[in-house]
């Protein structure tokens, strides 16, 4: 009889198990069975069925927040994490190599930036006062300061996220369009095509897949995120930016409503797993999966 | 077609390409410039007394570096919050190379049921915004008795990073020719020690970039940092510095610049070597 | 159509001399092929005739205007690219459509052109597929078409037949030809196959590593190369040469000789190394100019048998020399038959001889 082994796959891949366990796994089922509870910083299991639910029906704030939500996520999306994306990625590959390089160093730079730091610089350019890079241009042309954060809450936080999320699909976009055998570049040249007919004919069309990936991730991403809206306008003034996530975090940890909390994170966890599902039927990952070809333990 | 100059163009014609580099240059330019000007005000103004203009600097100064040997008032030492912050983003790089470096080659090499599903599901993961889990986390770390302590936040910020370093990891080890793998067990060692004498030492390059990525990301926390910790003994730099914001902001911009500089020091060291790698690198599920 | 003169054109890619200092003309109506091992500068001389690369010095005339500042666009050259650059997302007709839509001719015009060419090409009833769903030869024709229907004044083809299996590259070989002929179009066509260069160019630009080592017509660079790169590179199998012979000579003849072995130069060679150098030079002699003899005689190297190649048609018959171990390839004459290990003696053809100066590798004779 064949004595069992334990396969040697498992002792390289068990920390990993009992991390995503712990820290995945285990938190997705405490959230769903915490949205049935009133749980506050006693941390009491008390159930309390659907109430959480019908309270978030019925909460005077939640048509705001999905508002903001979507205007936040599609502006941002639209705008920054594929248009500039698109437009980066586009331009620096129509340059050389190094220049193209460089300024695609320099939109990597937010992404490593400490968030609070990063925060700090476009507090800064929208200060409300005369040092601010935006009103000191203003004062160029003679124009008195504004307070942009009462003006255009939504723009900052727009802008900002924008600057770090383009970053991906600029990256993304940049090795597809690499890809692009140079001949169909030659060819078109010799044809006479110009900049323009050659992106809009032969690039944009052989890097639609990959914008079609950039757009379904960044989609997820930007609906759950909420750090540098965090750092930047804590969702104010009078909660004209807070994003569904941010209201989650506000819920749960400055008014210590757990229970209600995990039902609002509930709804992200639903949308996450749709999407990734969504993901996963889209971009049939198989090709990446490519078998072993040792068969020794 | 006789003595007609087919070939004279006029100068705009003749130097289409240059011109066209041109104008792509200036605008690229033009949309960096929130970013170059960012960072040029972050540097330029906390060497300066003041400041006109946005970001030119009137008098050069240290006056903004004094919390490097006095205390703010109200804020705790700047050297024992480095320190903290030091080994939030050592722990996560530790934790992270060991399981990443083991996670990625058996995905990588291993053939085992349920192989396949594993890698979709890290996929999954990768996407999973792990973000809206941040209550139930915190349940789960005040029944570990975490709360409040650096190794809380070092397993969840690990834990939340193994996704996409596993995915990197098991990339680099596709890299490395099966042939040697092969060589190592045909010379007779187990597949062990093939792992760690032959694997290991050739997929350095991808564990010093999993390794920094998770450094710096250890080092930049600031969500869980700001939730799961209550005293300032155990604040990290980005609450410091979150803190430094709020209270300082429209007083003392020199300050708050110095403090922030001298915050993004490491991802200035740093960054050279890993945007050179991000730039090369396209991130997971992508397909060509 | 123009003629094509290049003068004294470089290219640098930084430090690396791509092209160093090359300069021939192609004339009206002319099939000239560049030819070399990879690496060698070919492929970027045809992409700055096409205007994708400009020269770092040097000028490139078309007719009598200079071009070297001019856009692709401008140039009206049609190209063939090896791997087709087949728009993958496009159909067969939009590929070949591509370069008039660029010109924005009116529709009809653009439909009845590619029509006419794709008939002419014999691909008209694939117009409708995708690149992905024709053969590598069908791909090809459509590659061709494309570069034809914008009615280019002048041709480029880059490496074109060599994704396809050996017998469609002779079938194409032939057709292009004769396409080339019939429309009279200037053509410069670079490969690195010594064939297809000697059947299809009125022309043959040889190069070796960045430089134009010999420009001629087939039968030029088959029978007179210039030096022993040329001569190792064209002919299959290549040129065989025997390394240390001395020239010796009475008052009739001279004679190349080493050790006991003696071959008989032709007549010529007297006036033609008269100022060479005549020690230690390499003998060179083709496969089919060698006549295998059983027994001794003058002016033949004697050696072994050593192995024997088949081709069907053809038999290989390579022969070790005994006292330096060089081997010998030659085509034996149909009809005879060899054993391995038989002794040989292998008889020149005088007039087909070649002496090369080893320093220099330059050709003496």
């Amino acid at each position: 009889m064949k004595k069992f082994r334990i396969p040697k796959s498992w002792f390289f891949l068990s920390p990993m198990f009992v991390l995503v366990t712990l820290f995945f796994a285990v938190p997705v089922v405490i959230t769903v069975v915490m949205s049935f509870t009133d749980m506050d910083y006693s941390f009491e299991w008390n159930f309390i069925g659907f109430m959480n639910f019908q309270d978030m029906a019925s909460d005077f704030l939640i048509p705001k927040v999905l508002l903001n939500t979507l205007v936040y996520t599609f502006a941002t999306l639209s705008l920054f994490n594929v248009g500039m994306a698109l437009l980066l990625s586009l331009l620096t590959t129509s340059i050389s190599d190094r220049l193209g390089d460089f300024f695609r160093s320099l939109w990597m730079l937010p992404r490593l930036t400490p968030s609070v730091v990063y925060g700090l610089l476009w507090l800064w350019i929208f200060d409300p006062t005369k040092y601010g890079l935006v009103n000191n241009i203003r004062a160029w042309f003679n124009l008195p300061p504004q307070d942009w954060l009462h003006q255009t809450p939504m723009l900052m936080v727009i802008l900002a996220n924008g600057f770090i999320g383009a970053s991906m699909g600029m990256l993304i976009f940049t090795a597809a369009i690499k890809a692009i055998p140079i001949d169909y570049y030659r060819a078109a040249l010799i044809d006479g095509a110009s900049w323009f007919t050659i992106t809009r004919k032969i690039t944009l069309p052989l890097i639609k897949w990959q914008i079609l990936f950039v757009t379904a991730y960044q989609t997820l991403s930007l609906l759950t995120s909420f750090e540098y809206i965090l750092i930047i306008t804590d969702g104010g003034p009078i909660f004209r930016t807070e994003v569904w996530a941010l209201y989650t975090y506000h819920t749960a940890f400055e008014s210590f409503r757990y229970g209600y909390g995990a039902t609002l994170s509930v709804i992200l966890v639903l949308v996450g797993i749709a999407a990734a599902f969504v993901y996963l039927k889209l971009f049939g990952f198989e090709a990446l999966m490519s078998k072993p070809r040792i068969e020794v333990d | 077609m006789e003595g007609v100059k087919k070939y004279q163009l006029t100068f705009f014609q003749r130097n289409s390409q240059k011109i066209a580099q041109v104008i792509i240059v200036l605008i690229l330019i033009l949309v960096t410039s929130p970013i170059i000007l960012g960072y040029a005000w972050l540097i330029l103004r906390s060497f300066s007394e003041d400041i006109v203009q946005g970001f030119i600097p009137t008098k050069l100064t240290l006056k903004n570096w004094r919390f490097l040997w006095q205390n703010i008032e109200g804020y705790p030492s700047i050297w024992k919050i480095t320190m903290n912050t030091f080994l939030l983003a050592l722990g996560v790089m530790v934790i992270e190379i060991l399981i990443t470096s083991m996670g990625g080659y058996a995905l990588s090499r291993y053939e085992f049921p349920g192989r396949s599903s594993i890698l979709r599901l890290i996929l999954v993961l990768h996407a999973f915004p792990a973000i809206s889990l941040m209550v139930a986390i915190f349940y789960v770390l005040w029944n570990l008795g975490l709360l409040n302590k650096l190794w809380g936040i070092i397993l969840v910020k690990a834990s939340l990073e193994i996704p996409w370093g596993t995915w990197v990891m098991k990339g680099f080890y596709d890299g490395i020719p099966w042939e040697l793998e092969w060589a190592g067990l045909v010379d007779g060692y187990s597949r062990l020690q093939v792992w760690r004498k032959v694997i290991l030492p050739i997929a350095k390059p991808g564990i010093a970039v999993t390794g920094i990525f998770a450094f710096l990301s250890g080092w930049s926390e600031f969500v869980f940092v700001n939730t799961f910790i209550f005293e300032q003994q155990t604040w990290t730099l980005s609450k410091y510095v979150k803190g430094i914001i709020g209270d300082f902001r429209f007083v003392d911009y020199g300050l708050l610049t110095a403090v922030g500089l001298f915050y993004v020091i490491p991802t200035i060291v740093f960054f050279f070597f890993v945007s050179k790698y991000m730039i090369k690198l396209t991130i997971g599920g992508v397909k060509g | 159509m123009p003629e094509i003169r290049v003068v004294n054109f470089c290219k640098y890619f930084g430090k690396v001399k791509a092209v160093d200092n090359v300069s021939f003309d192609v004339k009206d109506g002319e099939f000239v092929a560049l030819l070399g091992p990879s690496g060698c500068g070919k492929t970027t001389t045809l992409l700055t005739l096409a205007g994708i690369y400009k020269p770092t010095a040097g000028e490139i005339y078309f007719g009598d205007e200079l071009v070297n500042d001019v856009p692709p666009k401008y140039r009206s050259v049609g190209m063939v690219f090896q791997n087709y650059a087949l728009y993958p997302h496009m159909n067969i007709f939009e590929n070949i459509a591509f370069p008039l839509r660029a010109k924005k001719l009116p529709r009809d015009e653009i439909e009845k052109r590619v029509k006419e060419v794709a008939r002419k090409l014999m691909i008209d009833q694939l117009l409708d597929r995708r690149p992905s769903q024709i053969s590598g030869g069908q791909q090809q024709r459509v590659a061709l078409a494309r570069a034809l229907v914008k009615e280019p004044a002048i041709l480029l083809f880059d490496e074109p037949l060599s994704n396809l299996d050996a017998k469609l590259r002779m079938l194409m070989r032939a057709e292009i030809k004769h396409l080339q002929s019939e429309l009279g179009i200037t053509s410069v066509y670079v490969t690195h196959d010594q064939a297809e260069a000697m059947t299809m160019a009125s022309r043959i630009a040889v190069f070796s590593m960045g430089k134009l080592v010999q420009y001629g017509t087939p039968d030029d660079v088959y029978d007179r190369p210039k030096n022993m790169f040329v001569a190792a590179f064209i002919g299959n199998p290549p040129m065989n040469f025997l390394e240390g012979f001395t020239v010796v000579g009475d008052n009739q003849k001279l004679h190349a000789r080493r050790g006991n072995i003696r071959v008989e130069l032709p007549k010529e060679a007297r006036n033609r190394l008269e100022n060479a150098p005549r020690e230690n030079l390499v003998l060179g002699i083709r496969p089919e100019h060698i006549k295998i003899h059983f027994k001794e005689k003058e002016n033949t190297i004697p050696g072994l048998v050593y192995v024997l190649e088949p081709l069907g048609r053809d038999l290989i018959v390579n022969v070790k020399l005994e006292d330096t171990d060089e081997i010998v390839k030659i085509f034996a004459e149909p009809g005879v038959d060899f054993e391995e290990g038989q002794k040989v003696y292998m008889e020149p053809w005088v007039d087909k001889i070649h002496l090369f100066d080893p320093q220099t590798e330059e050709t003496l004779l």
